[in-house]
């Protein structure tokens, strides 16, 4: 049994990420009957204007980045994907092929004649966006999986602030307020603005999709930059602003392991005074966790 | 107190009550063998207590190195990593996990299978560069293949890694060194930088501290 002590711990695991916020269990079972409300599939962050087209057509909206079934993402995709691509792209491709099981047929017989109960999927293809790994993956979605399949470009740029990645709640749980934040944003809810916290350190990049636990290293005092950053402000092609860091904190540059991003994190690491570069693939190894905790202890940061 | 550096390929044990030091196997090690407090990659089946691999390193830096800035490079048979103090502050620090890794077990593996002795090779200056040690090994037998002497081509490949093993560490004007290769001649001469040889016992010297600061309180 996982409990909030443990390392190990993945907050994310067996949730799913909807509009109605983050769900979990049993609760997910109102999914199985989306009776003739369109079905859409998100991935990235789609601009506000077709965010809220969707709105309105009482669409059931589920994130495909944030989906999780089950920790063997990559299984599912062993025969599309080659195995040395960023774990994040096999989990989405994972996720559309299990969103399937609530209509408990066999995944690939149901894949492939082309009953997935997705109607559409959306997919954030922005000139600088998240990843353009996903883009080159589409064309699977659309032929294969018989799935309508729309992209969109994000060119929003009303920043609408980052309060939540310079707040005190766990980085964890940061992760996962700022992909709800999108969705309160959807839906005219009152901004979650917690308390700004002096930061102790910094964690610059995506969320770390191949294992969350990555997180529960660092304290709570630790402020989030990159493009975590853009998706609270609700501006993914914000160059400018993932850029940015703060020299005067220890700051661990993330990317998954694969990601064009790589060589952003790489590049900014050794820009900045006391940065460092991680990477990592599906799953914290021995090696990644001793090389950050040893850089959070050399920095007097736990 | 026994001591234990179990890296990927070799143990280094040092008992701080006789002053004895071993170097042998990992393989070798009995099953039965327990450290009193230890570091390395195989350190969690052989030590009660362990240690992380740079905060030993940096501990070790900062006892036997007297300058107050300098950089210490450890290059193992799989990793490499390195730390930086500034005045005798830590600055910075990195480890290649895995990627670029089995660079000291390929020089080693190679030596032996081309019966090419390190101690009586001439530094290159042309380098063989290479992601892995395995991949750098593939080069070493297709130049040998078009007819380069295979100490030549080992030689090569060698250069290349110290080539990247300063860059790796952000081409200090000086690097003190510790870590198998440190016996390996060929390989100090070939380092693009002034190079100061520690022994292979220098982590255990940042795991004494660690233990005498955290174990004996």
């Amino acid at each position: 049994m996982e409990d909030k002590d443990d390392k190990n711990y993945n907050p994310m695991q067996d949730m799913v990420l909807t509009r109605h916020g983050f769900i979990k269990g049993k609760e997910q079972s109102f999914l199985q009957n989306p009776k003739d409300k369109p079905f859409v599939g998100i991935i990235g962050i789609p601009p506000k204007e077709v965010m809220d087209e969707l709105i309105q057509k009482s669409a059931i909206i589920l994130s495909l980045d944030m989906y999780k079934v089950d920790q063997l993402i990559t299984e599912p995709t062993d025969n599309i994907l080659p195995k040395a691509y960023c774990a994040q792209i096999k989990r989405i491709i994972a996720n559309i092929l299990s969103v399937t099981d609530y209509w408990t047929e066999d995944v690939m017989d149901s894949v492939l004649v082309g009953r997935n109960p997705i109607s559409e999927i959306i997919i954030e293809d922005s000139e600088i966006c998240r990843c353009n790994e996903m883009g080159f993956v589409a064309d699977f979605i659309e032929n294969e999986l018989k799935i309508k399949l729309r992209r969109v470009k994000n060119k929003d740029i009303e920043r609408k602030g980052d309060f939540i990645c310079k707040s005190g709640i766990p980085l964890d749980e940061k992760f996962g307020k700022i992909a709800g934040y999108f969705y309160r944003d959807m839906e005219k809810k009152k901004p979650f603005r917690p308390e700004y916290i002096k930061p102790k350190c910094a964690f610059w990049g995506t969320p770390p999709w191949g294992d969350f636990s990555i997180a529960n290293y660092f304290p709570i005092e630790t402020h989030v930059y990159g493009w975590t950053r853009c998706v609270e402000n609700l501006t993914p092609g914000d160059l400018k602003l993932e850029l940015e860091f703060d020299p005067d904190v220890p700051t661990v540059f993330f990317s998954q392991s694969f990601c064009p991003k790589a060589g952003l994190a790489s590049y900014l690491a050794n820009k900045h005074p006391r940065g460092i570069f991680i990477d990592m693939d599906i799953g914290l190894t021995r090696s990644t966790v001793a090389k950050l905790t040893a850089f959070l202890q050399l920095n007097n940061v736990i | 107190m026994v001591l234990l550096d179990a890296g990927t390929t070799y143990a280094k044990i040092l008992n701080t009550d006789t002053n004895d030091r071993v170097v042998k196997r990992v393989s070798d090690l009995e099953k039965t063998f327990k450290a009193d407090v230890g570091t390395g990659h195989n350190i969690n089946r052989f030590a009660k207590h362990s240690v992380n691999e740079i905060i030993a390193l940096a501990n070790a830096g900062k006892k036997l190195i007297k300058e107050d800035s300098f950089t210490l490079l450890d290059i193992g048979s799989r990793d490499a990593k390195y730390v930086v103090f500034e005045n005798r502050n830590f600055i910075h620090s990195d480890w290649n996990t895995e990627c670029g890794a089995f660079t000291g077990q390929a020089i080693e593996i190679l030596g032996n299978y081309l019966n090419v002795d390190y101690s009586k090779t001439l530094p290159q200056k042309e380098f063989i560069t290479a992601t892995c040690g395995l991949l750098g090994m593939g080069h070493v037998f297709d130049s040998v293949a078009a007819g380069v002497e295979p100490e030549i081509a080992a030689a090569r490949l060698i250069k290349g890694v110290c080539i990247s093993m300063y860059r790796f560490a952000r081409k200090p004007k000086k690097i003190y060194l510790t870590g198998g290769l440190v016996n390996n001649q060929l390989f100090v001469k070939s380092m693009p930088c002034e190079t100061v040889i520690l022994d292979r016992f220098t982590l255990l010297e940042g795991v004494k501290e660690y233990a005498l600061n955290n174990l004996s309180k």
